[in-house]
């Protein structure tokens, strides 16, 4: 599983760089995938409340004003049309490049998994609401797509009726048909608002809304096609025919085929069997999360950033229970940290600059990681360093692999985020004998944990506390946010010997 | 919105490749549910099958023995006999099919529903149907000799009033 994960992360971060180039200011589409799917469901709500004001929920009403909207009304409601076929196939593109980047960036799993496992249903849903679509239109692809979907339900044993003689020789009724609307309408579209928020339950501050830059790309993309290939319906259904050729829509319908040469039974195992290996990867094999974040009051203000700050909202803040002066105290609940360690670096009391003749002490920090044995590994490698243009360089586990930059004038110490730097850091580092200090993070919009890179550039730039002291000398601070892609390592190393030879020695 | 050659150029391979992807496979490839030269049977219809065992006449020591309130004079097994089902086109196999019946002692009306492509053209389609438990033989049969043209989707059903399949 590790070789899978490992190759198909490196086949993502290689698009992304493609990407990257051409889509500057983290307007990258793969770092938006998410709020892009809203986007599109946004536009499928819209085009889908106008083209009901013209639908009939009726057999004999559907088929003719589904053709009015598309030849007479093609200005508009042909327009809607398309765009609430075309964003309901994007929606699709976009749900599966997330769900395959997140199973390859190793983000469904330990603390993650249950945004992965409400995932799953969600993306039965979005196709169930999907089908229900094609059905409304009562043409010679809603009649197959109903008998075959029919086919499924009647193969489940414990149904004893049959679905499928509903459909047969045009005996659907209108009330049955009316049912699918309702489904398709009301019944669907609730449930999955109700699994969509769910799935984002476990996690803080979401951006529900793409960039402008992108929604607005995005949305003139499916403007065009519906422009270009306006969405049609296939023949009215017709007593004593059936079809002959489908233009299928391969997004939502791609199991009928199934149904028709391997048979029912064959398409709920291949579906079934899919959906229950989805569900049970969180645990093939389960992650193990390092400890999660502890607090010690007798060094905690309760000033509350750590609370702040937190990409997955494992940290509360609770009545004080010290007696001291503050009123809060940060709770850590355990089953939602990811360890990051960016509460570490929010902390004013992870200040390497404290206590510097014995254990220095954060209200918030990492108990595999402190805050002291940092220090100490950085006071190591400061002392090994030689030669002018001393660096030391600060990188994150997941993004570039610092250590290919290791040499007699640079030295580089690992973190699971670059949110996990106290700003203070880099002062100390400067004091005591390094003469620049490079800040590595994941990719601008791209953190693994979210918002560490951007917590800590805002750290570095005064618009977060806490704040990089103005004494602290800019020139020999430089932040350098990159993937660990190939082509981005040798650009990294690059930007490393510039940046050394920009610096003066300090003696 | 792009800046540099580079951008643009770049961009505007993303969308395209977003639209080409959406254009493509929102409607293709085209799926050839029946060859040109095809016309489908169905058959369709809800039919009980025979009590795989005859009801057995109690005798009146038998109800003797039984609480008053169920002394039927037949002890009648639920569970049914499957229902096989032949089709022959020209007089050769096109196909068989067995359907069990429902329910948990198998002693419901089955809901026979198959679907049949055959080549289009003057044919004879014979039906043979089997309710009742035995090994060979037939107790209903139909035939059928009619010009099957392409796209043709035929309906077999069953007339239980009339004892009989019925093309529509």
């Amino acid at each position: 599983m590790d070789a899978l994960r490992r190759t198909g992360n490196k086949v993502i971060l290689s698009l992304e760089l493609m990407l990257n180039r051409g889509f500057p200011e983290r307007l990258n589409p793969f770092y938006h995938l998410g709020s892009l799917t809203f986007f599109f469901f946004w536009i499928v709500l819209i085009s889908g409340i106008y083209i009901f004001i013209f639908f009939e929920t009726n057999v004999a009403g559907a088929y003719p004003s589904v053709e009015y909207m598309t030849h007479q009304q093609w200005w508009m409601a042909g327009i809607m049309r398309s765009l609430h076929r075309y964003a309901s196939d994007a929606a699709v593109i976009s749900i599966f490049i997330h769900m395959f980047r997140e199973f390859f960036r190793d983000r469904y799993r330990g603390v993650r998994w249950f945004s992965w496992f409400t995932g799953v249903p969600t993306l039965w849903l979005v196709v169930i609401l999907g089908i229900t679509g094609y059905w409304l239109v009562w043409d010679q692809l809603a009649q197959y797509v109903a008998l075959a979907t029919a086919e499924l339900v009647d193969w489940i044993p414990l149904i004893p009726s049959a679905m499928v003689f509903n459909f047969l020789d045009n005996q659907i009724t209108d009330r049955f048909f009316t049912l699918m609307a309702f489904l398709h309408l009301l019944g669907l579209p609730v449930a999955l608002v109700f699994l969509l928020w769910t799935h984002v339950s476990r996690i803080s501050q979401i951006d529900f809304n793409p960039p402008r830059a992108l929604a607005i790309g995005s949305f003139l993309t499916l403007l065009a096609l519906s422009l270009v290939k306006p969405a049609v319906s296939h023949a009215p259904v017709q007593a004593g025919h059936s079809p002959v050729i489908l233009h299928l829509d391969w997004f939502y319908l791609n199991v009928y085929p199934l149904v028709d040469t391997l048979g029912p039974g064959w398409a709920w195992g291949i579906s079934g069997g899919f959906t229950l290996l989805l569900m049970m990867l969180p645990w093939l094999p389960s992650k193990k999360e390092n400890h999660p974040a502890r607090v010690d009051l007798t060094q905690c203000s309760g000033c509350g950033q750590c609370a702040l700050d937190c990409p997955y909202g494992s940290i509360s803040m609770q009545p004080r229970t010290d007696g001291k002066k503050a009123k809060f105290e940060p709770t850590v609940n355990d089953t939602l940290c990811t360890a990051c360690g960016i509460c570490s670096g929010s902390c004013v009391s992870s200040s390497p600059l404290r206590m510097s003749n014995a254990t220095l002490k954060s209200g918030i920090e990492m108990p595999w990681f402190t805050v002291d044995a940092l220090r100490q590994e950085v006071k190591h490698k400061l002392a090994a360093l030689s030669g002018t243009g001393r660096v030391i360089v600060f990188g994150c586990e997941h993004g570039l692999d610092v250590n290919s930059l290791k040499a007699p004038e640079v030295a580089v110490v690992s973190l699971p985020c670059s949110g996990m730097l106290p700003p203070s850091m880099l002062d100390y580092v400067l004091k005591n004998g390094a003469d620049g200090v490079l800040v590595s993070g994941c990719r601008d919009g791209d953190c693994y944990h979210r918002f560490g890179n951007t917590w800590t550039e805002q750290r570095l730039t005064g618009e977060r506390e806490p704040k990089l002291l103005t004494r602290v000398d800019r020139t020999r601070v430089t932040e350098f946010r990159v993937s660990n892609s190939r082509g981005e390592r040798d650009e990294m190393g690059k930007r490393l010997e510039a940046f050394r030879r920009s610096l003066q020695p300090t003696a | 919105m792009p800046r540099t050659l580079r951008e643009f150029s770049t961009q505007f391979i993303a969308y395209a490749l977003f639209f080409g992807v959406l254009y493509y496979l929102s409607t293709a490839p085209a799926y050839h549910y029946l060859l040109p030269d095809q016309a489908e049977v169905k058959l369709a219809f809800k039919h009980t099958s025979q009590r795989e065992k005859e009801c057995h006449e109690r005798t009146p020591e038998e109800l003797q023995k039984l609480p008053p309130n169920m002394r039927k004079p037949q002890d009648c097994p639920r569970q049914r006999a499957p229902i096989y089902i032949e089709l022959l086109l020209d007089d050769k196999f096109l196909a068989t099919r067995t359907f069990i019946p429902p329910g948990l002692s198998h002693d419901m009306s089955s809901f026979i529903y198959a679907k049949f492509s055959l080549p289009a053209g003057r044919h004879k389609l014979t039906v043979r149907m089997r309710d009742r438990l035995r090994a060979d033989g037939f107790d209903y049969i139909a035939e059928e000799m009619r010009d099957w043209i392409p796209g043709q989707g035929i309906q077999i059903g069953f007339d239980e009033n009339k004892s009989g399949f019925v093309f529509n």
